[in-house]
């Protein structure tokens, strides 16, 4: 049995319903509004169609890879394996990047900080003395 | 295993009424076509090689799964662009070019007056527009119920929902479309 001749089928056994006859009306408008589509449409949709074969399963044969097949509107192609990789190649580049200027950072951060350290070690005055209130009270007054 | 033409013969069966199923639901005839091919690239590359017989429900879920997911890229692209987000859509409902129309006919409707055809092209359209009209799972039930011909397991088994619930909205869409073209004095 045919899907076209389900409603009919189901018909002898029981009659339509009153929404059933009336949806089968309207089925008959969508087929005609559906017979009705714009020439460009259809070659749009034939192109989709041809596609999409190519990427049907052959035993023995090369399935057309995802990145060849194109947009049915004529945009931009699909979002294939090759551009997936590529995508997290870019990622992975500037996830590194971040990284290395993270190391440098960190190691001028150090660099300083032993400056410091080696600048208050090797001067004449105490450590003590950088401590102490009165001190830095007469640097401040005496700079 | 199905053969490739058999596919194509399938495709081709049903690509006009997955493209309005499609157009009904984003409005938007490009993204249509791209969720068509999208369907049918998925429906040949993971099931072509599985018998015809179950094509027409494979090929309905993943239509459908296809538009909800359409639906959901554009939820997340609209939160980027808040301001540009509605610029585009639903300015599709009263479009309806009769010259276009006219290249689809055939030999039989020639004998017809200009006036019949106008007649019946603007009760087409209005039906169009009425369809486009209802809420998202009412005209998925409707026209997977009505249109595709699936019984009421098939189309519940597609839209992911109870029986009862395919019984609902199909009944709330023909009450809904019968009451909306009554209204504009359209008689099926």
């Amino acid at each position: 049995m045919t899907r076209s001749n389900t409603l009919q089928a189901a018909g002898r056994a029981v009659a339509p319903t009153a929404e059933e006859r009336f949806a089968q009306r309207v089925r008959l408008a969508l087929d005609q509004t559906a017979a009705r589509l714009p020439a460009t449409t259809l070659a749009r949709l034939a192109l989709a169609r041809k596609t999409a074969l190519r990427a049907q399963p052959v035993p023995g044969a090369r399935r057309a890879p995802a990145s060849e097949l194109v947009s049915a509107s004529g945009g931009s192609p699909r979002f294939g394996f090759a551009r997936a990789g590529m995508v997290v190649s870019a990622v992975l580049l500037v996830g590194v990047c971040l990284a290395g200027l993270y190391q440098i950072e960190q190691d001028h951060r150090i660099q300083e900080l032993a400056d410091v350290d080696s600048g208050v070690l090797n001067d004449d005055l105490p450590i003590s003395a950088y401590t102490d209130h009165g001190f830095n009270a007469y640097l401040k007054q005496n700079p | 295993m199905a053969s490739s033409a058999e596919l194509s013969q399938f495709l081709e069966s049903i690509e006009r009424r997955a493209f309005k199923q499609a157009a009904y639901a984003v409005r938007d005839d490009a993204s249509a076509l791209d969720i068509v091919q999208d369907a049918m690239i998925k429906l040949s590359e993971r099931y072509g090689d599985k018998p015809a017989a179950e094509w027409p429900m494979l090929f309905q879920r993943i239509l459908q799964n296809v538009i909800h997911d359409w639906f959901r890229r554009q939820k997340v692209r609209s939160t980027w662009t808040t301001l540009f987000s509605d610029l585009s859509t639903g300015k599709d409902n009263e479009e309806f070019d009769f010259l276009e129309s006219l290249e689809a006919e055939d030999g039989s409707r020639q004998a017809e007056s200009a006036a019949d055809e106008v007649s019946r092209a603007q009760t087409l359209a209005l039906i169009d527009a009425e369809i486009q009209r209802l809420p998202t799972r009412q005209r998925e039930a409707f026209l997977l119920r009505y249109w595709e011909e699936m019984d009421v397991a098939e189309t519940a088994a597609v839209m992911g929902c109870s029986e009862g619930s395919v019984k609902t909205h199909c009944s709330r869409a023909t009450h809904a479309l019968a009451e909306a073209l009554k209204a504009k004095g359209i008689r099926l």
